[in-house]
């Protein structure tokens, strides 16, 4: 039911995560945030099992805090997706694995932007651009005919709007409200981005007789 | 090692039922002997659920699809309870009836659970979960009182139980809460439940009655309720809930949190109020 979107452009990865909370059918908060910092250039957005989802983000937080008051080195993107992969790997094979799907995006010391996008089987893949949930499928198509590696980041969160006001076009589900994250090597920015009145019958696509039966 | 018959002759125990008397292999099959050794004449009898996995297994009255007896003890799943913040405080809502499947077991339980004089709790899913690990809540902040010398804030409270629930995830508890109360902070509410789910918000309603109690709730909701308007609202939420859920009723039960720690504002069967809120519709 929920769904998460990343995408990766010149200096600079984009986050986003759907802002619903509830128990099955019944919407009990729509100002959830999913998105977990783990250093000052990279984060994470959880989605899954309830309760899984908050307890894996707060724990790998604080790993991630504790290393770096440990040493004194920072962890790249790749070394931080790898110890979460790990995570996710080993509670699969315990009694109480983490039924969660994470993507995380990050900018590395030297500028580089990654985004890995990890499931609770402990598949990793680093990817250009990523979904999670119902929304994946009808924003992966999007992206694929959009994306560019060297975009900037105005083309990035025009991306990522596109790929929403889809969701909310042809998805049942209500999905309306998500929060964006905009990471660069200078930190993490993050806004909201409500949609609204994405109706199939006002269609620019339609066909001007019905567009105008629509106006009466 | 002497039979259970000879056992209640020698020994002479009164508290068992008197079923298991009159019918002693049906008594071993639920109470062990557990073998002595030569040092002990007498067989050292334990009570009923001493070994709690078998013995849940044998109250499973139906098996379950993938075929192995796991005991079906559903105990007051059905519920309306809510809570909503306003500009005075927290007003605190619940229903009282407890089912069993389709038998109503009780029309008068008490599902404000009172924490302390700053923290209320409400009770929905398995009755006995939420009353005893909202004790054991009780006595984590009461620990926390004594050693920081101030009380507890809400979301740590509420986190507390959090943490107790989700460490016990999978194993079959159902608590489904909201924590209630005021800190240095103001009016606090929370959700939290079984799955570890732990959320803040200004309104919440949980049980099999909430999506009732938030068609009346939603619509009528505003930061500028009157304390009366508030308690009505809450009160008509839950009598709403009741109407339409079958596993809610019996009275409603209404709290006000404030500044100066709850109070209990009324306790009114639905019935009642079912005709008095008829009547008020006739003479509009």
């Amino acid at each position: 039911m929920e769904c998460l979107l990343g995408v990766v452009g010149k200096e600079h990865v984009i986050l986003g995560a759907d802002r619903t909370g509830g128990r099955s059918v019944l919407l009990m908060k729509s100002d959830v945030e999913k998105m977990y910092q783990l250093s000052p250039t990279c984060a994470m957005v959880v989605a899954g099992e309830a309760g899984d989802t908050t307890h894996f983000g707060e724990f790998l937080k604080k790993q991630f805090k504790l290393h770096s008051m440990k040493y004194e080195y920072g962890l790249s993107i790749a070394e931080i997706a790898d110890y979460i992969r790990y995570q996710l790997a080993k509670a699969i094979r315990s009694r109480h694995p983490y039924m969660v799907n994470v993507l995380v995006g990050g900018v590395n010391e030297e500028g580089s932007s990654e985004l890995y996008y990890l499931d609770y089987l402990g598949t990793k893949a680093k990817v250009p651009y990523g979904a999670h949930g119902y929304g994946s499928y009808f924003t992966l198509s999007t992206m694929d005919r959009l994306h560019s590696s060297s975009q900037n980041q105005d083309k990035s969160i025009e991306q990522l709007h596109q790929c929403i006001r889809e969701i909310n076009k042809r998805l049942v589900l209500n999905l309306s409200s998500f929060n964006i994250y905009i990471i660069t090597k200078e930190g993490i920015r993050s806004n909201v981005v409500i949609t609204k009145d994405v109706l199939l019958d006002q269609d620019p696509g339609l066909p001007p007789e019905r567009l105008t039966l629509m106006e009466k | 090692m002497c039979s259970v018959s000879q056992f209640y002759s020698t020994r002479g125990i009164h508290d068992i039922d008197d079923k298991y008397k009159s019918r002693p292999d049906e008594l071993e099959a639920i109470l062990p002997i557990i073998p002595t050794s030569s040092l002990y004449t007498q067989p050292f009898q334990v009570p009923p659920g001493h070994d709690p996995a078998t013995y849940l297994t044998q109250l499973a009255a139906i098996p379950s699809e993938n075929g192995d007896n796991v005991p079906e003890i559903k105990f007051d799943h059905g519920t309306t309870t809510l809570a909503f913040k306003y500009k005075n405080g927290v007003i605190v809502a619940v229903d009282s009836r407890a089912t069993a499947g389709a038998w109503i077991a009780s029309q008068t339980v008490k599902k404000v659970i009172e924490i302390n004089p700053y923290l209320l709790g409400t009770m929905a899913g398995g009755a006995a979960d939420c009353s005893y690990w909202e004790r054991r809540l009780a006595r984590e902040c009461r620990l926390y009182q004594l050693r920081n010398k101030e009380r507890i804030s809400v979301a740590a409270a509420s986190k507390v139980l959090s943490n107790f629930l989700y460490y016990y995830k999978g194993m079959g508890l159902s608590v489904g809460t909201m924590i209630c109360g005021w800190d240095t902070k103001g009016p606090g509410l929370y959700y939290v439940d079984t799955d570890g789910t732990r959320m803040t918000h200004h309104v919440f309603s949980v049980g099999s009655g909430s999506v009732y109690a938030y068609g009346v709730l939603d619509a009528g909701l505003k930061w500028d309720l009157t304390d009366e308007q508030a308690y009505d609202l809450g009160r008509r939420s839950i009598y709403h809930a009741t109407y339409r859920d079958a596993y809610s009723g019996g009275v409603v039960n209404l709290y006000h949190m404030k500044e100066t720690g709850w109070i209990k504002i009324s306790q009114d069967n639905v019935m009642d109020l079912h005709y008095k809120y008829a009547d008020e519709k006739i003479a509009q």
